[in-house]
Protein backbone atom coordinates (compact mmCIF):
# COMPACT_ATOMS: atom_id res chain seq x y z
CA UNK A 1 0.00 0.00 0.00
CA UNK A 2 1.33 3.51 -0.85
CA UNK A 3 1.70 6.15 1.71
CA UNK A 4 -1.48 8.13 0.25
CA UNK A 5 -3.40 11.41 1.60
CA UNK A 6 -6.44 12.92 0.19
CA UNK A 7 -8.17 16.13 0.03
CA UNK A 8 -11.48 16.10 2.33
CA UNK A 9 -13.64 19.31 1.58
CA UNK A 10 -16.27 19.11 4.35
CA UNK A 11 -19.14 18.79 2.09
CA UNK A 12 -21.36 15.77 2.09
CA UNK A 13 -19.75 13.67 -1.06
CA UNK A 14 -16.61 13.81 0.41
CA UNK A 15 -17.34 12.03 3.87
CA UNK A 16 -19.27 9.67 1.61
CA UNK A 17 -16.52 8.76 -0.98
CA UNK A 18 -13.52 8.83 1.64
CA UNK A 19 -14.69 8.00 5.16
CA UNK A 20 -18.43 6.29 5.03
CA UNK A 21 -18.34 4.42 1.49
CA UNK A 22 -15.95 1.37 0.16
CA UNK A 23 -13.41 1.54 -1.21
CA UNK A 24 -11.68 4.28 0.31
CA UNK A 25 -13.17 3.70 4.10
CA UNK A 26 -11.22 0.42 4.32
CA UNK A 27 -8.00 1.83 3.28
CA UNK A 28 -5.41 3.60 5.26
CA UNK A 29 -5.33 6.88 3.25
CA UNK A 30 -4.75 10.08 4.88
CA UNK A 31 -7.73 12.98 4.61
CA UNK A 32 -6.06 16.55 4.84
CA UNK A 33 -8.73 18.94 5.40
CA UNK A 34 -8.76 21.15 2.07
CA UNK A 35 -8.80 24.85 3.83
CA UNK A 36 -5.51 23.43 5.76
CA UNK A 37 -3.96 22.09 2.81
CA UNK A 38 -1.57 24.90 1.80
CA UNK A 39 -0.17 24.40 5.34
CA UNK A 40 -0.24 20.39 5.00
CA UNK A 41 3.11 18.51 5.98
CA UNK A 42 3.31 16.00 2.55
CA UNK A 43 6.71 14.78 3.59
CA UNK A 44 6.14 11.09 4.65
CA UNK A 45 3.74 10.52 1.67
CA UNK A 46 3.85 8.63 -2.00
CA UNK A 47 0.84 10.03 -3.62
CA UNK A 48 -1.43 12.79 -2.68
CA UNK A 49 -4.93 12.53 -4.42
CA UNK A 50 -6.15 16.38 -4.76
CA UNK A 51 -10.11 15.12 -5.31
CA UNK A 52 -12.50 16.60 -7.30
CA UNK A 53 -14.55 19.41 -6.02
CA UNK A 54 -12.06 20.75 -3.94
CA UNK A 55 -12.29 24.66 -3.72
CA UNK A 56 -10.17 26.00 -6.82
CA UNK A 57 -9.11 28.97 -4.71
CA UNK A 58 -7.81 26.58 -1.68
CA UNK A 59 -5.77 24.35 -4.42
CA UNK A 60 -4.56 28.07 -5.64
CA UNK A 61 -3.40 28.78 -2.08
CA UNK A 62 -1.36 25.43 -1.84
CA UNK A 63 -0.51 25.05 -5.28
CA UNK A 64 3.27 25.75 -4.46
CA UNK A 65 3.31 23.04 -1.79
CA UNK A 66 1.72 20.65 -4.16
CA UNK A 67 4.33 21.19 -7.07
CA UNK A 68 6.96 21.23 -4.24
CA UNK A 69 5.62 17.52 -3.36
CA UNK A 70 6.09 16.65 -7.23
CA UNK A 71 9.39 17.51 -7.56
CA UNK A 72 10.42 16.03 -4.69
CA UNK A 73 9.64 12.50 -5.92
CA UNK A 74 5.68 12.35 -4.71
CA UNK A 75 2.86 11.32 -7.35
CA UNK A 76 0.44 14.11 -7.47
CA UNK A 77 -3.29 13.45 -8.51
CA UNK A 78 -5.15 16.20 -9.56
CA UNK A 79 -9.22 15.58 -10.41
CA UNK A 80 -11.98 17.15 -12.48
CA UNK A 81 -13.95 20.51 -11.20
CA UNK A 82 -11.21 22.05 -9.89
CA UNK A 83 -10.53 25.05 -10.94
CA UNK A 84 -8.63 25.45 -14.59
CA UNK A 85 -5.80 23.63 -13.72
CA UNK A 86 -3.27 27.07 -14.46
CA UNK A 87 -1.19 26.20 -11.78
CA UNK A 88 0.14 23.00 -13.48
CA UNK A 89 3.17 23.53 -15.48
CA UNK A 90 2.16 23.36 -19.74
CA UNK A 91 -1.91 22.53 -18.64
CA UNK A 92 -4.25 23.94 -20.72
CA UNK A 93 -7.78 23.59 -19.55
CA UNK A 94 -10.43 23.92 -22.11
CA UNK A 95 -13.95 23.65 -21.11
CA UNK A 96 -16.65 21.46 -23.57
CA UNK A 97 -20.18 21.29 -23.04
CA UNK A 98 -20.61 18.20 -20.80
CA UNK A 99 -23.17 15.56 -21.75
CA UNK A 100 -24.75 13.66 -18.90
CA UNK A 101 -27.13 11.95 -21.62
CA UNK A 102 -24.32 10.18 -23.85
CA UNK A 103 -26.14 6.78 -22.56
CA UNK A 104 -29.25 7.68 -23.10
CA UNK A 105 -28.60 10.04 -26.79
CA UNK A 106 -26.49 6.44 -27.87
CA UNK A 107 -23.36 9.00 -28.34
CA UNK A 108 -20.65 6.93 -26.88
CA UNK A 109 -18.07 9.15 -25.62
CA UNK A 110 -15.42 6.99 -27.65
CA UNK A 111 -12.92 7.15 -24.81
CA UNK A 112 -9.69 5.38 -25.35
CA UNK A 113 -6.90 4.30 -23.11
CA UNK A 114 -3.34 5.86 -24.87
CA UNK A 115 -1.12 4.37 -22.44
CA UNK A 116 -1.70 1.09 -21.42
CA UNK A 117 1.49 0.45 -20.74
CA UNK A 118 0.77 2.79 -17.64
CA UNK A 119 0.77 0.88 -14.07
CA UNK A 120 -2.45 2.33 -13.48
CA UNK A 121 -4.42 0.75 -16.42
CA UNK A 122 -3.52 -2.56 -14.90
CA UNK A 123 -6.87 -1.54 -12.79
CA UNK A 124 -9.10 1.18 -15.12
CA UNK A 125 -9.74 0.26 -17.87
CA UNK A 126 -12.39 1.77 -20.48
CA UNK A 127 -15.61 0.96 -18.50
CA UNK A 128 -13.98 2.01 -15.04
CA UNK A 129 -13.01 5.17 -16.86
CA UNK A 130 -16.65 6.13 -18.94
CA UNK A 131 -18.86 8.93 -17.59
CA UNK A 132 -19.67 12.06 -18.59
CA UNK A 133 -16.47 14.04 -18.35
CA UNK A 134 -15.92 18.48 -17.96
CA UNK A 135 -13.79 19.47 -20.27
CA UNK A 136 -10.04 18.19 -21.18
CA UNK A 137 -6.44 19.52 -21.52
CA UNK A 138 -6.50 21.26 -25.31
CA UNK A 139 -2.68 21.82 -24.51
CA UNK A 140 -0.16 19.71 -21.87
CA UNK A 141 3.03 20.50 -22.71
CA UNK A 142 5.66 17.92 -21.36
CA UNK A 143 2.96 15.64 -20.90
CA UNK A 144 1.68 12.05 -21.76
CA UNK A 145 -1.34 11.76 -22.79
CA UNK A 146 -3.02 8.63 -20.89
CA UNK A 147 -6.89 8.80 -21.92
CA UNK A 148 -8.00 10.97 -24.64
CA UNK A 149 -11.46 11.34 -26.27
CA UNK A 150 -12.61 12.67 -30.01
CA UNK A 151 -12.52 16.42 -29.92
CA UNK A 152 -14.68 18.98 -32.13
CA UNK A 153 -11.83 19.38 -34.83
CA UNK A 154 -12.08 15.36 -34.93
CA UNK A 155 -8.57 15.22 -33.44
CA UNK A 156 -8.09 13.43 -30.11
CA UNK A 157 -8.00 15.69 -26.53
CA UNK A 158 -6.54 14.47 -23.49
CA UNK A 159 -9.23 13.80 -20.60
CA UNK A 160 -6.27 12.40 -18.46
CA UNK A 161 -2.11 13.53 -18.96
CA UNK A 162 0.93 12.65 -16.49
CA UNK A 163 3.45 15.18 -16.65
CA UNK A 164 7.15 14.15 -15.04
CA UNK A 165 7.89 17.22 -12.75
CA UNK A 166 11.43 16.66 -10.96
CA UNK A 167 11.46 13.51 -9.19
CA UNK A 168 8.10 12.85 -9.47
CA UNK A 169 4.81 13.86 -11.46
CA UNK A 170 1.45 15.08 -11.66
CA UNK A 171 -1.48 12.97 -13.38
CA UNK A 172 -4.06 15.42 -14.36
CA UNK A 173 -7.89 14.31 -15.27
CA UNK A 174 -11.01 16.14 -16.05
CA UNK A 175 -13.09 13.05 -14.11
CA UNK A 176 -15.00 13.46 -11.17
CA UNK A 177 -15.41 10.21 -9.46
CA UNK A 178 -15.55 10.72 -5.64
CA UNK A 179 -18.27 13.63 -6.00
CA UNK A 180 -20.71 11.14 -7.61
CA UNK A 181 -19.76 8.03 -5.76
CA UNK A 182 -20.07 10.35 -2.40
CA UNK A 183 -23.39 11.35 -3.99
CA UNK A 184 -24.84 7.58 -4.52
CA UNK A 185 -24.88 8.37 -8.27
CA UNK A 186 -22.93 6.89 -11.56
CA UNK A 187 -22.09 3.63 -10.93
CA UNK A 188 -18.90 3.71 -13.38
CA UNK A 189 -17.62 5.75 -10.88
CA UNK A 190 -17.55 3.49 -8.00
CA UNK A 191 -15.86 1.00 -10.91
CA UNK A 192 -13.62 3.82 -11.30
CA UNK A 193 -12.37 4.18 -7.37
CA UNK A 194 -12.32 0.33 -6.80
CA UNK A 195 -9.66 0.08 -9.70
CA UNK A 196 -7.98 3.09 -8.52
CA UNK A 197 -7.93 2.05 -4.77
CA UNK A 198 -6.63 -1.36 -6.21
CA UNK A 199 -3.48 0.57 -7.89
CA UNK A 200 -3.24 2.48 -4.11
CA UNK A 201 -3.10 -0.71 -2.40
CA UNK A 202 -0.52 -2.54 -5.17
CA UNK A 203 -3.12 -5.20 -5.85
CA UNK A 204 -2.82 -7.97 -8.40
CA UNK A 205 -3.74 -6.41 -11.72
CA UNK A 206 -7.95 -6.85 -12.31
CA UNK A 207 -7.75 -6.62 -15.89
CA UNK A 208 -6.12 -5.27 -18.99
CA UNK A 209 -6.41 -1.54 -20.61
CA UNK A 210 -9.26 -1.28 -23.05
CA UNK A 211 -11.52 -4.17 -21.73
CA UNK B 1 -38.68 41.08 1.93
CA UNK B 2 -36.30 41.93 4.38
CA UNK B 3 -33.70 44.15 3.31
CA UNK B 4 -31.11 42.35 4.86
CA UNK B 5 -29.53 39.29 2.64
CA UNK B 6 -30.42 35.46 2.67
CA UNK B 7 -27.09 33.40 3.40
CA UNK B 8 -25.95 31.26 0.82
CA UNK B 9 -24.22 29.13 1.99
CA UNK B 10 -21.53 27.50 -1.02
CA UNK B 11 -18.11 25.75 -1.13
CA UNK B 12 -14.84 28.04 -0.34
CA UNK B 13 -15.22 29.16 -4.09
CA UNK B 14 -18.44 31.20 -3.38
CA UNK B 15 -19.18 31.08 -7.12
CA UNK B 16 -22.94 32.24 -7.60
CA UNK B 17 -25.20 29.88 -8.93
CA UNK B 18 -26.93 30.45 -12.18
CA UNK B 19 -30.31 30.64 -11.31
CA UNK B 20 -29.52 33.41 -8.94
CA UNK B 21 -27.66 35.63 -10.71
CA UNK B 22 -30.49 38.02 -11.60
CA UNK B 23 -31.91 37.97 -7.85
CA UNK B 24 -31.76 40.77 -5.30
CA UNK B 25 -31.53 39.81 -1.40
CA UNK B 26 -29.07 36.87 -1.58
CA UNK B 27 -25.25 37.12 -0.25
CA UNK B 28 -23.61 33.99 -1.60
CA UNK B 29 -20.52 32.91 1.77
CA UNK B 30 -18.79 29.88 2.27
CA UNK B 31 -19.09 28.35 5.86
CA UNK B 32 -15.90 30.14 7.63
CA UNK B 33 -18.64 33.15 7.00
CA UNK B 34 -20.82 31.71 9.77
CA UNK B 35 -18.01 30.92 12.06
CA UNK B 36 -18.45 33.53 14.68
CA UNK B 37 -20.74 36.34 12.78
CA UNK B 38 -23.73 37.02 15.04
CA UNK B 39 -26.98 36.00 12.87
CA UNK B 40 -28.06 39.81 12.61
CA UNK B 41 -26.09 39.92 9.46
CA UNK B 42 -28.99 37.65 7.45
CA UNK B 43 -32.41 37.13 7.04
CA UNK B 44 -32.45 33.56 6.64
CA UNK B 45 -29.79 30.92 5.37
CA UNK B 46 -29.98 28.25 1.92
CA UNK B 47 -27.27 25.60 2.47
CA UNK B 48 -26.34 24.26 -1.31
CA UNK B 49 -25.24 20.85 -1.40
CA UNK B 50 -21.37 22.08 -1.67
CA UNK B 51 -21.13 23.68 1.48
CA UNK B 52 -18.45 22.76 3.68
CA UNK B 53 -20.97 20.98 5.95
CA UNK B 54 -17.85 19.98 9.02
CA UNK B 55 -17.11 23.35 9.13
CA UNK B 56 -20.61 24.61 9.62
CA UNK B 57 -21.32 21.53 12.08
CA UNK B 58 -18.18 22.68 14.37
CA UNK B 59 -19.80 26.27 14.39
CA UNK B 60 -22.22 27.68 15.66
CA UNK B 61 -23.75 29.93 13.18
CA UNK B 62 -26.89 28.15 11.97
CA UNK B 63 -27.77 27.36 15.28
CA UNK B 64 -27.96 30.89 16.01
CA UNK B 65 -29.46 31.53 13.10
CA UNK B 66 -32.69 29.11 14.19
CA UNK B 67 -32.22 30.08 18.05
CA UNK B 68 -32.87 33.79 16.09
CA UNK B 69 -35.93 32.48 14.39
CA UNK B 70 -34.56 32.69 11.36
CA UNK B 71 -35.21 30.14 8.73
CA UNK B 72 -32.94 27.47 7.09
CA UNK B 73 -33.20 25.88 3.54
CA UNK B 74 -31.01 23.02 3.21
CA UNK B 75 -30.07 20.66 0.23
CA UNK B 76 -27.69 17.94 0.38
CA UNK B 77 -27.18 14.74 2.22
CA UNK B 78 -27.00 16.30 5.86
CA UNK B 79 -23.90 14.15 6.63
CA UNK B 80 -22.63 16.17 9.67
CA UNK B 81 -24.69 17.89 12.34
CA UNK B 82 -25.08 21.39 10.97
CA UNK B 83 -29.21 21.11 12.02
CA UNK B 84 -29.52 20.23 15.51
CA UNK B 85 -31.86 16.94 16.11
CA UNK B 86 -31.57 15.90 12.48
CA UNK B 87 -30.30 12.68 11.36
CA UNK B 88 -28.07 11.63 8.98
CA UNK B 89 -28.77 10.91 5.31
CA UNK B 90 -29.99 7.36 4.23
CA UNK B 91 -29.83 6.32 0.67
CA UNK B 92 -31.76 4.21 -0.34
CA UNK B 93 -30.84 0.79 -1.16
CA UNK B 94 -33.07 -0.75 -4.27
CA UNK B 95 -32.56 0.95 -7.77
CA UNK B 96 -34.40 0.68 -10.83
CA UNK B 97 -37.84 1.16 -12.26
CA UNK B 98 -39.66 3.20 -9.58
CA UNK B 99 -37.69 3.07 -6.90
CA UNK B 100 -36.40 6.46 -7.06
CA UNK B 101 -40.20 7.98 -7.83
CA UNK B 102 -41.72 11.00 -6.17
CA UNK B 103 -44.83 11.25 -4.55
CA UNK B 104 -45.81 15.09 -3.65
CA UNK B 105 -47.34 15.05 -0.37
CA UNK B 106 -48.07 18.91 0.79
CA UNK B 107 -47.85 22.26 -0.67
CA UNK B 108 -44.87 24.24 -0.02
CA UNK B 109 -43.91 27.65 -1.38
CA UNK B 110 -40.58 26.54 -2.49
CA UNK B 111 -42.95 25.28 -5.27
CA UNK B 112 -44.86 28.17 -6.12
CA UNK B 113 -45.65 27.96 -9.61
CA UNK B 114 -43.96 24.74 -10.86
CA UNK B 115 -45.54 21.97 -11.96
CA UNK B 116 -44.24 19.71 -9.30
CA UNK B 117 -44.67 16.39 -11.75
CA UNK B 118 -42.43 17.33 -13.78
CA UNK B 119 -39.19 17.74 -11.67
CA UNK B 120 -39.03 14.13 -10.82
CA UNK B 121 -37.16 13.45 -13.81
CA UNK B 122 -34.65 15.20 -16.51
CA UNK B 123 -34.60 13.51 -19.56
CA UNK B 124 -36.65 10.60 -18.83
CA UNK B 125 -34.12 9.37 -15.57
CA UNK B 126 -35.22 10.21 -12.54
CA UNK B 127 -32.36 10.47 -9.54
CA UNK B 128 -31.01 14.24 -9.89
CA UNK B 129 -33.73 15.23 -7.74
CA UNK B 130 -32.78 12.95 -4.79
CA UNK B 131 -31.29 9.60 -3.64
CA UNK B 132 -32.41 8.89 -0.44
CA UNK B 133 -33.81 10.81 2.75
CA UNK B 134 -32.86 12.71 5.80
CA UNK B 135 -35.70 10.94 8.41
CA UNK B 136 -37.87 13.74 9.40
CA UNK B 137 -37.41 14.72 12.82
CA UNK B 138 -40.72 14.73 15.08
CA UNK B 139 -43.35 17.68 14.09
CA UNK B 140 -41.95 18.01 10.77
CA UNK B 141 -44.59 17.59 8.00
CA UNK B 142 -43.19 15.57 4.81
CA UNK B 143 -43.43 17.84 1.95
CA UNK B 144 -42.05 15.12 -1.24
CA UNK B 145 -42.14 11.47 -0.63
CA UNK B 146 -39.61 9.42 -2.50
CA UNK B 147 -39.28 5.32 -3.34
CA UNK B 148 -42.26 2.85 -3.23
CA UNK B 149 -42.33 3.73 0.46
CA UNK B 150 -42.52 7.38 0.32
CA UNK B 151 -40.17 8.56 2.61
CA UNK B 152 -39.64 11.83 3.01
CA UNK B 153 -36.90 13.43 0.16
CA UNK B 154 -38.32 17.15 1.61
CA UNK B 155 -39.76 18.43 4.51
CA UNK B 156 -40.65 21.33 6.28
CA UNK B 157 -40.02 21.42 10.30
CA UNK B 158 -40.01 24.07 12.99
CA UNK B 159 -37.37 23.12 15.23
CA UNK B 160 -38.48 23.62 19.03
CA UNK B 161 -35.39 26.01 19.25
CA UNK B 162 -37.50 28.59 17.27
CA UNK B 163 -36.64 29.57 13.08
CA UNK B 164 -37.87 26.56 10.58
CA UNK B 165 -36.16 24.24 8.59
CA UNK B 166 -36.61 22.75 4.86
CA UNK B 167 -35.36 19.86 4.09
CA UNK B 168 -34.23 19.05 0.94
CA UNK B 169 -32.15 16.17 0.58
CA UNK B 170 -31.05 15.96 -3.17
CA UNK B 171 -28.76 17.73 -5.85
CA UNK B 172 -29.72 21.80 -5.44
CA UNK B 173 -33.37 22.08 -5.69
CA UNK B 174 -32.59 24.98 -8.10
CA UNK B 175 -31.06 22.57 -10.10
CA UNK B 176 -33.92 19.56 -10.53
CA UNK B 177 -36.05 21.08 -13.23
CA UNK B 178 -35.51 20.81 -17.17
CA UNK B 179 -36.29 24.34 -18.08
CA UNK B 180 -33.92 27.43 -17.17
CA UNK B 181 -37.00 29.95 -15.95
CA UNK B 182 -38.40 27.27 -13.43
CA UNK B 183 -34.70 27.18 -12.18
CA UNK B 184 -34.89 30.88 -11.29
CA UNK B 185 -38.39 30.38 -10.50
CA UNK B 186 -36.92 27.73 -7.63
CA UNK B 187 -34.24 29.99 -6.81
CA UNK B 188 -36.59 32.99 -6.12
CA UNK B 189 -39.08 31.16 -4.20
CA UNK B 190 -36.14 29.71 -2.37
CA UNK B 191 -34.99 33.00 -1.12
CA UNK B 192 -38.49 34.33 -0.72
CA UNK B 193 -38.80 31.55 2.03
CA UNK B 194 -35.50 31.70 3.90
CA UNK B 195 -36.35 35.22 4.25
CA UNK B 196 -39.11 35.05 6.46
CA UNK B 197 -41.89 35.54 3.58
CA UNK B 198 -45.41 33.98 4.89
CA UNK B 199 -46.81 31.46 2.41
CA UNK B 200 -48.79 32.33 -0.86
Amino acid sequence: MMRAAATHAGTYYHRAALEERAPFAGLPVRLIDADRLAEADLRDLDVLLVTDRTPAVLIDRAAPRLLDFARRGGRLFVFGENGDYAWIPGLRWTARPTNYWWWLTGDDPDLAVDAPDHPLFAHLGVRELTWHFHGTFARHDGARRLVSVPGESGAREALMVERPLGAGSVVATTLDPFYHHGSYFMPATTRFLDGFAGWLAGDPPAQAAGA
Amino acid sequence: MSARPVALIESADRALPVPFRALRGVEVVSADALDGTAPERWSGAIVGMHADQRRLAAGAGIAALLRAGRRVLFNGHHAYPVLPGVEPFRPLGRRGGDALALTPLRDHPVFHGLDRAGLARRKGVMGFYGRGTVPPPPGARPVTGIGADGRAVDWDWEPPEGGGVFMHAGNDIWTVAERADDRVRIAGNCVAWAAGEPAR
